[in-house]
């Protein structure tokens, strides 16, 4: 019995040192940008995908890869912007420089502005995603292009932003708001043109919905017999009322509420949002602790779930 | 038996213990020794892993640092500062794995940010800039800072060596025989990793590190049939690329008959290139740009003696592109040039007295037409085979109709079915100082294919531009609005007027590609853009 328990402890001691010296796999929330069938617009759907992990954060050049394939694969309706004419040949993260290098090698072909457009747009906002990530360098090989590629892009250049003529004008100031697509299964980030640092202004372009020339892409999550108002603000909270006027199905008063949540996080202003939803139902959201938009249009891989 | 269960459970859950304490202590490291110093600079150390992220919030304005995967051991630290600048100065737990430094600004100031490596550890300093000599530094010992803590760092690859630093460059250079000499003055014992690995099929041999009083001496010894080239990126990094020499000679001649001068331009063994051929006014200039890595070779200067109206002949690398010669002929005002590739792929430039342009009729505005695509480069094919460079062509041409007969000055940045470079069209818009430069595209798709209208712009002089022709487009043609874009097209990136990229619609749309073979639907197009145009000087005639 003596050597029995001996050789159990030395299994387990083993076992220990075995699985120490492994990389840790952890479960990692990414999000992956696809596109709608008319070539408008990225969609960001969040999943979760078992990533080798420094720092608690995707780093290792191992997962950027196992990312991309995934990327590559379209899910039902939303659409790969990959195109199978092109193949990401080399990817190299420079940790110091905050900078990703990828060289995109085709076949001598060119590739279509749209296709290209939305292939360079979905690899920056997917990976830009990540805190290690501001930028990314791309080198074209056998491609041609209309595009300057000298200079490396940020996320800010691939936002789904686009003006009508009415609504161009100089020294706009931004920010992202969050409508759905046309069939209203998706949230889509949209930025839009709001007063400067205005949250009431950016909430009335939200309760809006898509004007005349977004319209035809995209619908407003606020149904119009939603209530929506700000009750109370200040530098580092809000809170919102989205109350349902009529009797409203639930799903129809989550779908504002998260527009509405989606849009506040991403306004960077406020530590905590609550929402009240109806007389004494309220939802707070403590922004330091939690991240709403890591579940937003959330999917599970078909293929590789991990 | 009992009692062994219990024993053999107890060193699986210490195994499992043991292997959480690992994980855990990969992913969290601490961030320690927060200071304030009296010129207002901040001081922090966190692991150099540590990617800290900063940020500004306003009312009331913030400088926040977000040190990511870090603790903060004592949880909270705040200190008081109160002064005219700085309110207070937050340091604690964000969030579990999350530290965040918060400076609490009275005034919306800006900071230089440094970070110095240490061993394990990076000190992030943050220093206050002195704008408009409100706050008060100590810009000794600022100086003294930089000249301590600042790096040169050296990397290469095949074909090109970087040298970046912290600070500004301050440098010379010396080629001598093979070997490029570079001084870097000021630097010594700043340079890390010295020792660099040459592959033997890099264009360079050798690249030696020493040391010299107080300054860095970098030699670079590089391969007998190479180019070096340096270009200073910025004030903080200096480019050194190599290219190989060129090979191939282009020869030029000069013949001098009665009224005609004429020079042809030919390459030794009779290979095609690619060329451009463009004028220039005040002084008036015929300029010839050619596209391929040719080494001229020295011409008799006693042709241009001979020459009735060629004044001077010039030449140089073209510029902004990896290979190609510019030519510049110095002609008399009013000649005009007539060109043509003999059998031989001679490319002949015959110079005579016609006049050129109407000086007296010099319109008001200029406007490059760039048509997309051309020659070997179709660009997109559309249903049916159409291609864009051809429906690119001829609406730019049915829009400089519209234009020459209102009075409007036009240069065709394509005018005919040749390959031109990108950087080509930029400079016949750039060195004619056009008053706008409208680029004419066609949208595609590989799959199934939407439909619309995509107006580009890069700068914020083209804002207006891209607005009135949007405008016009869209509510003149019968198609889809897809919105005025902003997007770094290489040509409107790189031209210095107001400049815009126009996508007239998808040629792999089967509605859309129909319309856009039509000479009807090319000329409603043409006139939409020619109304934007029009609109746009009236607007700004006015102002």
């Amino acid at each position: 019995m003596r050597s029995f328990k001996s050789i159990y402890f030395l299994f387990l001691l083993i076992l220990n040192i075995f699985i120490s010296s492994c990389d840790n796999l952890v479960d990692t929330i990414v999000t992956l940008y696809y596109r709608d069938e008319n070539y408008m617009y990225f969609i960001p759907v969040t999943t979760t995908m078992k990533l080798n992990s420094s720092l608690g954060s995707v780093v290792k050049e191992e997962d950027l890869r196992n990312i991309l394939e995934e990327l590559k694969k379209s899910k039902g309706d939303l659409i790969s912007c990959i195109p199978k004419s092109v193949n990401i040949k080399d990817l190299k993260l420079d940790k110091d420089k905050n900078l990703l290098e990828i060289t995109l090698e085709g076949n001598n072909n060119k590739l279509y502005d749209t296709d290209e457009q939305f292939l360079i747009g979905s690899i920056v906002n997917t990976f830009t995603e990540f805190s290690q990530i501001k930028n990314v360098l791309f080198k074209l090989d056998k491609l041609s292009s209309e595009i300057d590629y000298s200079q490396p892009f940020d996320r800010k250049s691939w936002a789904n932003l686009w003006f009508s003529a009415d609504e161009l004008n100089e020294n706009l100031s931004l920010a992202t708001i969050y409508w759905l697509t046309k069939d209203k299964k998706y949230f889509v980030p949209i930025t839009v043109p709001i007063i400067k640092n205005d949250v009431v202004n950016l909430i009335e372009v939200l309760k809006l919905g898509p004007n005349k020339s977004k319209k035809q892409f995209l619908e407003n999550p606020i149904n119009k017999d939603i209530d929506l108002k700000i009750k109370a603000v200040n530098m580092k909270s809000i809170i919102i009322e989205v109350k349902s006027k009529k009797n409203l199905p639930l799903s129809v008063v989550n779908t504002a509420k998260l527009a509405v949540l989606y849009t506040l996080v991403e306004f960077g202003f406020f530590e905590n949002i609550k929402i009240e939803l109806s007389e004494g139902q309220v939802e707070e959201f403590d922004l330091i602790k939690t991240n709403p938009k890591q579940s937003i249009n959330r999917i599970e891989l078909f293929s590789g779930a991990k | 038996m009992l009692k062994k269960i219990n024993y053999l459970f107890f060193i699986y859950l210490l195994t499992i213990f043991l292997i959480k304490i690992n994980s855990f202590s990969q992913n969290l490291t601490e961030v320690f020794d927060l200071n304030y110093y009296p010129d207002n600079s901040v001081s922090i150390k966190a692991h150099k892993d540590v990617k800290p992220e900063l940020f500004k919030l306003e009312n009331p304005y913030r400088l926040v640092i977000d040190f990511p995967y870090s603790v903060y051991k004592p949880v909270k630290k705040n200190i008081d500062v109160n002064n005219d600048f700085i309110k207070q100065i937050r340091l604690g737990q964000n969030t579990e794995n999350s530290v965040r430094l918060t400076i609490e600004l009275k005034k919306d100031i800006e900071f230089e940010y440094r970070s110095i490596i240490e061993g394990n550890f990076q000190i992030i300093t943050l220093i206050p800039i002195d704008n408009n000599q409100v706050i008060n530094i100590d810009d000794k010992k600022i100086k003294e800072n930089k000249e301590k803590n600042y790096l040169v760092n050296l990397q290469n690859n095949k074909d090109s060596i970087y040298i970046e630093t912290t600070r500004k460059l301050d440098y010379s250079t010396l080629k001598e025989n093979n070997t490029l000499i570079i001084k870097l003055n000021e630097t010594k014992n700043k340079v890390k990793n010295r020792n660099i690995i040459i592959n033997p099929d890099d264009f360079f041999d050798e690249i030696n590190v020493s040391e010299e009083k107080e300054n860095t001496i970098i030699y670079i010894s590089y391969k007998n049939n190479v180019n070096l080239i340096l270009n200073k990126k910025d004030d903080y990094k200096l480019e050194i690329i190599a290219t190989a020499k060129n090979k191939e000679t282009l020869s030029l001649n000069i013949e001098n008959y009665d009224n005609i001068d004429k020079l042809s331009i030919f390459n030794e063994n009779n290979k095609t290139f690619k060329y451009n051929i463009f004028t220039l006014e005040n002084p008036s200039r015929i300029v010839i740009d050619i596209f391929e890595n040719f080494e001229i070779n020295n011409i008799d200067s006693s042709f241009i003696k001979n020459s009735k109206y060629i004044k001077n002949m010039r030449y140089g690398k073209l510029q902004n592109t990896d290979s190609g010669v510019r030519i510049v002929l110095d002609v008399d005002d009013n000649v005009s040039y007539k060109q043509d590739i003999n059998s031989n792929n001679v490319l002949e430039v015959s110079i005579s007295n016609a006049k050129i342009k109407n000086i007296q009729n010099k319109p008001k505005y200029t406007i490059v037409i760039d048509p997309g695509h051309g020659g070997n480069d179709p660009g997109a094919i559309g249903i049916n085979g159409i291609k864009e460079k051809d429906i690119t062509l001829k609406v730019s041409y049915f829009l400089k109709d519209l234009l020459t007969s209102n009075g409007f000055g036009v240069i065709m940045a394509r005018s005919d079915d040749s390959e031109i470079l990108l950087q080509p069209r930029v400079d016949i818009a750039n060195l004619n100082k056009a008053d706008i430069f409208v680029s004419i595209h066609c949208n595609a798709t590989e799959g199934q294919s939407p439909m619309g209208i995509e107006t580009y712009y890069r700068t914020e002089q083209s804002i207006l531009l891209a607005k009135f022709l949007h405008k016009n487009l869209i509510n003149n043609l019968p198609t889809i609005d897809r919105g005025i874009r902003v997007r770094n097209f290489y040509v409107i990136k790189n031209t210095i007027m107001p400049s815009v990229l126009i996508e007239i619609g998808y040629i792999t749309n089967r509605i859309e590609g129909n319309r856009l073979s039509t000479d009807s639907y090319q000329r409603d197009v043409a006139k939409s853009i020619f109304n934007g145009i029009k609109e746009y000087f009236n607007y700004k005639d006015k102002l």
